[in-house]
């Protein structure tokens, strides 16, 4: 038999830990559930049950031989019925559709029971009379029940491949510490440092190309040389970024984001749980179960099913309110457990005497509710261990869709600063060169030498410049960069700026977001407002960052179309507005832009997964 | 010459140190210079020059044209010229203001010596720039602004979903403009990559960094 705990110690890891957190505790591992809930059950409750089942007049022999030879029949046919599913399984062809779990159960089930009568007819009680109805029961029991228990059995599978599935995915996620010694590497601008030196290398070897072009007096061709560099830089310095460019997937662990989040999630969890279709369809075959059994024995077929209706209903009733129970009294399950198959013991056994011709000392009936008891009980149990699966099935999706998530916007945040450093670089090496060329033109016109050796030292300069500045392009706090931007306008608008307290450390990618629609605010009350007074405020809200920009301008409402409205609408997702107040003559710009700190208290949602 | 005070505004120190060298050999009387918007508004203040030779690309926040409309503000007599490698304004962003009247534009590509330069500073500081308005925007591009802005958002490498994105439209518009875009410019029509590289490599040529 396959083993299913070599599922990795990774998972069992996992599914501990969960337990930890979770009430009520896992009482049964998922592998012990497969594999011992059918062998106990099957044995130790039909053995039970059926110890009062032999007719009057039995010998105890005959009692005991009856009851080892049916209870080891179950227990050889179970194993063996398990083994089949596990073949489906391992073949793929699980989880398989409804009705091929009900046809091959049926099969099982009619064969399992027929073996059952061959071994009661060989050993026991050739001639009983009602033997034909004991097997036509028993088969329809067995082969109700044990669809069922497939459908638990390959949910089982189904929510185990899932949960390795996801948790594959989360290893393949980078770590938190590798995620953040790449941050930490930006932080501290060392992939900007290599760029850099790339730069530098490549212009150094330029300087040499156009000292030794100087050297062999072809000075006439400078222009064209230091142009041709100049494109080959750009080729080089493309290619040096692509190298650079981060090509790995920025992941994250995946439980360091689970432990963030699993106290909250595994309420929600259990909140969200109600009744799904796989819980009714259980209910429902346990039902046709428990009824069908005792439909057989009775006198009056027509009395006993409008009794067993009731019946079935009532018990279909008590399930339902068992599983809303459930819902609610999250760490109360066993005790719930233990209710309901009580009740469910109850009735039948109480109503039961009442159809004609029943006695109420019926040993038939009573071992019959106490068999049904057991099976119950058990079959809560499984079905408790399923619920367990499917809540840490749940939190893991969310966590993994978290993680995924947060992947995203590192990838993001990535992609820009790297767009912003190639754009940055781009722009200084064509201007230097440009400048450069333009040295050595005025060198040549005049024929002098010192100068195009001064232009070279200037090279060599340019190139520590150039290192020193990228270094310094470091992701500074809100305040900062709020007022380096505002800085960059003076003497053209005169800028006032206010920031909370609160929001002056605010160093995460909104401030970037932030940055950039301040530098379209400012822009167009230049441009189109022609405003020279402003005042720029920053709050911090409970859900919002707002960004409030007031000018005297003439307002620039009016321009609909252009990037800088475009992306204030994208920034706030929609949340900003633009106020004109003519009597005192001033333009409001407010934009919310969303907190990437979640508020304390929310609930993360699970839809979707 | 002598009367001629000069304020060149250019991020690039080493680029401003050339021009102002070359000038002085040239015998321009007083020349200060600045790399910023902000340092460029001080000087501007103390300095009080009367004409003013500004690069438009002046790296992050307000452009040259955005610091020549300030200096107008304050003195609205004194003379611009614009010493810049891009072939038309609107490439560095599509809704840059006008340029201020009477100003000049020089394309640093089209200048020929220091010489010409020169010229230049007399001619906007003796007011001829501003009756001859025709100088300016003579010999700008032909292209609408969104197609700048398509132009420059294929040039930093986005793909066109992205550029749906940023400008709020769909792709198929977004196609479309471009498809219009390559038409304008005289690039082949074809839905190939080599399109986007062509496009990227005219937006390169246009702000003069080929």
């Amino acid at each position: 038999m396959t083993s299913p705990s070599k599922s990795s110690g990774f998972s069992e890891q996992r599914t501990l830990e969960f337990g930890r957190n979770l009430k009520p505790k896992i009482f049964m591992q998922r592998w012990r559930i497969n594999l011992n809930y059918f062998f106990v059950f099957a044995s130790f409750g039909t053995l039970l049950g059926l110890l009062v089942e032999p007719g009057p007049g039995a010998s105890f022999r005959e009692y005991l031989l009856w009851t080892t030879a049916r209870g080891l029949s179950m227990a050889l046919l179970y194993p063996l019925w398990l083994v089949v599913v596990k073949i489906l399984d391992k073949f793929h062809l699980s989880p398989m559709p409804l009705w091929q779990i009900l046809v091959i159960g049926a099969i099982g089930g009619a064969l399992q029971s027929v073996l059952i009568e061959i071994f009661i007819w060989l050993f026991l009680l050739p001639n009983n009379a009602s033997s034909m109805a004991r097997m036509l029961s028993a088969a329809l029991f067995a082969s109700i029940w044990l669809p069922a228990q497939s459908v638990t059995v390959i949910n089982f599978t189904k929510f185990r491949r899932m949960r390795e599935s996801i948790q594959e995915q989360m290893l393949q996620l980078e770590t938190v510490e590798q995620a953040r010694a790449r941050l930490k590497m930006l932080d501290e601008a060392i992939l900007r440092k290599q760029i850099a030196e790339l730069v530098g290398k490549s212009q150094e070897e330029a300087s040499l190309v156009l000292a030794g072009a100087l050297k062999n007096k072809s000075i006439d061709t400078l222009p064209e040389v230091t142009r041709g560099l100049a494109s080959e830089q750009l080729r080089l310095l493309a290619h040096h970024i692509s190298t650079l460019s981060i090509s790995k997937e920025p992941r994250r662990h995946w439980w360091e984001i689970e432990e963030k989040f699993r106290t909250s999630i595994s309420d929600a969890v259990f909140k969200s749980i109600r009744t799904r279709p796989l819980n009714k369809e259980w209910f429902l075959l346990v039902l046709i179960a428990t009824i069908s059994l005792p439909l057989f024995r009775q006198r009056e077929p027509m009395v006993a099913l409008s009794v067993l209706v009731v019946v079935a209903l009532v018990t279909y009733l008590i399930h339902w309110v068992g599983f809303w129970l459930y819902s609610i009294f999250t760490k109360a399950r066993l005790v719930i457990t233990i209710s309901i198959t009580l009740a469910t013991f109850v009735i039948p056994t109480a109503l039961f005497p009442l159809v004609p011709g029943n006695t109420p000392t019926d040993r038939n009936e009573i071992g019959y509710a106490i068999s049904v008891f057991l099976v119950t009980i058990f079959g809560h149990l499984a079905q408790a261990g399923l619920l367990q699966q499917k809540e840490l099935l749940e939190i893991e999706g969310s966590a993994l869709l978290r993680a995924k998530n947060e992947n995203a916007q590192i990838n993001l945040e990535l992609a820009r600063i790297t767009k912003n450093w190639a754009q940055h670089i781009h722009g200084n090496i064509q201007s230097r060169l440009h400048a450069f060329a333009l040295v050595l033109e005025q060198a040549q016109l005049r024929d002098d030498t010192e100068a195009v050796e001064r232009a070279i030292e200037e090279i060599s300069r340019t190139i520590k410049d150039l290192d020193r500045e990228q270094t310094q392009m470091t992701i500074s706090p809100l305040s900062e960069e709020v007022s380096a931007t505002c800085s960059l306008w003076d003497g053209i608008v005169n800028i006032l700026i206010e920031i909370q307290e609160e929001a002056r450390l605010i160093r995460s990618p909104i401030v970037a977001e932030i940055n950039g629609c301040l530098t379209e605010a400012i822009t167009n009350s230049v441009r189109h407002g022609h405003a020279d007074q402003m005042k720029v405020s920053v709050f911090l809200r409970k859900n919002f960052i707002t960004l409030e920009v007031i000018d005297n301008g003439v307002g620039f409402s009016k321009i609909t179309e252009g990037l800088g409205i475009k992306s204030f609408a994208a920034s706030t997702q929609g949340n900003w507005e633009l106020v004109r107040d003519s009597q005192k003559s001033q333009t409001t710009l407010t934009l919310h832009f969303p907190s990437d700190v979640p508020p304390v208290g929310l609930e993360p949602t699970l839809e979707g997964f | 010459m002598n009367n001629l005070r000069l304020l060149i505004v250019e991020d690039e120190s080493i680029m401003s140190h050339a021009l102002a060298t070359s000038l002085k050999n040239f015998g321009v009387g007083e020349i200060q210079t600045a790399n910023s918007a902000s340092s460029a508004m001080q000087i501007f203040r103390s300095f009080q020059p009367n004409v003013c030779l500004l690069d438009i690309e002046l790296r992050v926040g307000p452009t040259g044209i955005d610091v020549s409309h300030a200096m107008r503000r304050l003195n609205p007599n004194v003379g611009i010229i614009f010493l810049t490698s891009l072939a038309d304004p609107r490439l560095v962003d599509s809704k840059i203001p006008e340029l201020p009247e009477g100003s000049m534009y020089l394309m640093k590509s089209a200048v020929k010596d220091i010489e010409e330069i020169v010229e230049s500073l007399k001619s906007v500081r003796d007011g001829d720039a501003k009756t001859s308005k025709s100088k300016v925007g003579q010999n700008f591009l032909d292209l609408t602004n969104t197609q700048f802005e398509i132009m420059r958002l294929i040039a930093q490498g986005n793909s066109n979903i992205e550029i749906s994105k940023i400008r709020v439209t769909t792709v198929k518009s977004t196609e479309n403009a471009i498809a219009r875009l390559a038409k304008k410019i005289g690039i082949p029509n074809s839905t190939s990559a080599s399109q986007r590289v062509l496009i990227a490599r005219r937006y390169a040529e246009l702000t003069g960094k080929i």
